[in-house]
């Protein structure tokens, strides 16, 4: 049996209104709240996921390179350059192309006798060059053999100067500065992976 | 005569006055139906607001929890990987694309180099990426060759810019095969990088004469045994 009295109808009304503004609107309020927050999660789960697949698919090419190319490409761009093994294979390409082999000098990576890339930090983003000289004597048939031989290398071996002088006998000596490069970690880590 | 409808046996019953209903009536105002519509709405809106929230909250906490474990499954580790393995490629292949053939700069100098002239010697500096700078000291027998020769280099595809300096002409000394006053120059040229790339042939690919420097590398594939550099004579 529900009251009819009118304090009674007042006092409903009055913990109506009292109900609505104490516990409906704030939980209006806070569903709203929730919605967003639930759809954020959901974008940015997808973005996640998202970036797991494209790194997945990634894992996946990287996976397919035949192990060949990747002993190439190690071959090509190491991580650490021998020195004794650069100078060695200096020696033999200098014998094979008939040239009659002087000396071959290891003059340091960049890092180590090159101040102005220090000075320069944005340039230092490429590999690391490796300094090398060669000298040799022989005719113009073996030097160019001999840039031939060194240019069909498996790493790079680029000429960055090169003197070519006459010499008693009809030969030329040949002086030059052969560069090859190491690998130069840029060291990513997770704040700088921009997506 | 008597009425014939008074012989039936069915009692008759006299006319009765409407009897009054005395049962209570029921007054319902707009105010009563109002607020009781209001307090109902009201606790069931609750009701509902309530089990809503509880329902969201599971939805929220759901998606923490698949969020997380997307996130999880994550490998930093796969993606450094990647990263230093596309560093690495990109390093090489931006090398791979500056190399240079030193034998093509010489057939370009001798395409380019007219037969009454000596080259002395000849100097090569390369310019970060871009170009070669080529110092030659040329003899010749007369300023016309010079001219000559300055053409050729102008004509020749191969270098971007030339500069001819330091010309002197002097009297042969004794000895001299040259009658007349000889002439020597310097001649600067400016060969692009992009103007005399290394374009690897077949052979030359299957030819390349060493092999080394694999046995140096870190966290490789699984690399072959040290050995000797190996020349293969046959394309050589």
């Amino acid at each position: 049996m529900i009251p009819n009295g009118l304090f009674t109808q007042i006092g409903a009304m009055l913990i109506s209104v009292g109900i609505i503004f104490t516990y409906i609107e704030p939980s209006f309020a806070e569903v709203k709240l929730l919605q967003d927050d639930i759809a954020r999660y959901q974008k940015e789960r997808e973005g996640v996921l998202a970036v797991n697949s494209l790194l997945s698919s990634l894992v996946t090419k990287m996976e397919n390179v035949s192990p060949t190319d990747r002993q190439r490409l190690l071959a090509y761009m190491p991580n650490e350059v021998d020195e004794l093994y650069v100078s060695r294979d200096l020696q033999i390409i200098a014998q094979e192309a008939g040239v009659l082999y002087r000396d071959v000098k290891y003059l340091g990576s960049e890092k180590e006798n090159d101040s102005r890339r220090a000075a320069n930090k944005t340039a230092a983003v490429g590999p690391e060059p490796h300094i090398f000289t060669l000298s040799a004597e022989g005719t113009y048939e073996q030097i160019k053999s001999l840039f031939d031989l060194i240019a069909r290398n498996k790493y790079p071996l680029e000429v960055h100067r090169l003197e070519i002088k006459q010499t008693e006998g009809g030969f030329l000596s040949v002086d030059t500065d052969l560069v090859t490069y190491s690998y130069r970690n840029n060291g990513f880590t997770s704040e700088e992976i921009v997506f | 005569m008597p009425d014939p409808s008074n012989n039936s046996f069915i009692p008759k019953r006299g006319p009765v006055a409407r009897s009054k209903s005395n049962a209570p009536t029921r007054r319902v105002y707009v105010f009563t139906l109002i607020s009781y519509v209001l307090l109902f709405a009201t606790l069931l809106a609750t009701a509902g607001m309530y089990l809503y929230l509880r329902q969201l909250d599971k939805q929220f906490d759901k998606e923490i929890i698949a969020f997380n474990n997307e996130i999880n499954s994550f490998s930093e580790e796969k993606m450094q990987e990647v990263l230093v393995f596309d560093d690495r490629l990109q390093q090489a292949g931006t090398r791979l694309n500056h190399s240079i053939s030193v034998t093509a700069i010489f057939k370009a100098i001798e395409a380019a180099t007219i037969d009454t002239v000596l080259v002395e010697s000849l100097s090569l500096e390369r310019e970060a990426d871009e170009k070669y700078v080529l110092t030659a000291a040329i003899k010749t027998d007369n300023f016309d060759s010079t001219i000559f020769q300055r053409g050729e280099y102008l004509r020749a595809q191969t270098i971007e810019q030339v500069v001819i300096e330091d010309v002197l002409a002097s009297a042969a000394a004794e000895g001299e095969v040259s009658e007349g006053p000889i002439v020597t120059f310097s001649a600067v040229l400016d060969i692009p990088v992009s103007a005399v790339p290394y374009i690897p042939t077949q052979d030359s690919a299957n030819a390349a004469p060493i092999q080394n420097q694999v046995q140096t590398i870190e966290n490789s594939v699984p690399s072959e045994p040290v050995t000797p550099a190996v020349v293969n004579e046959e394309t050589i």
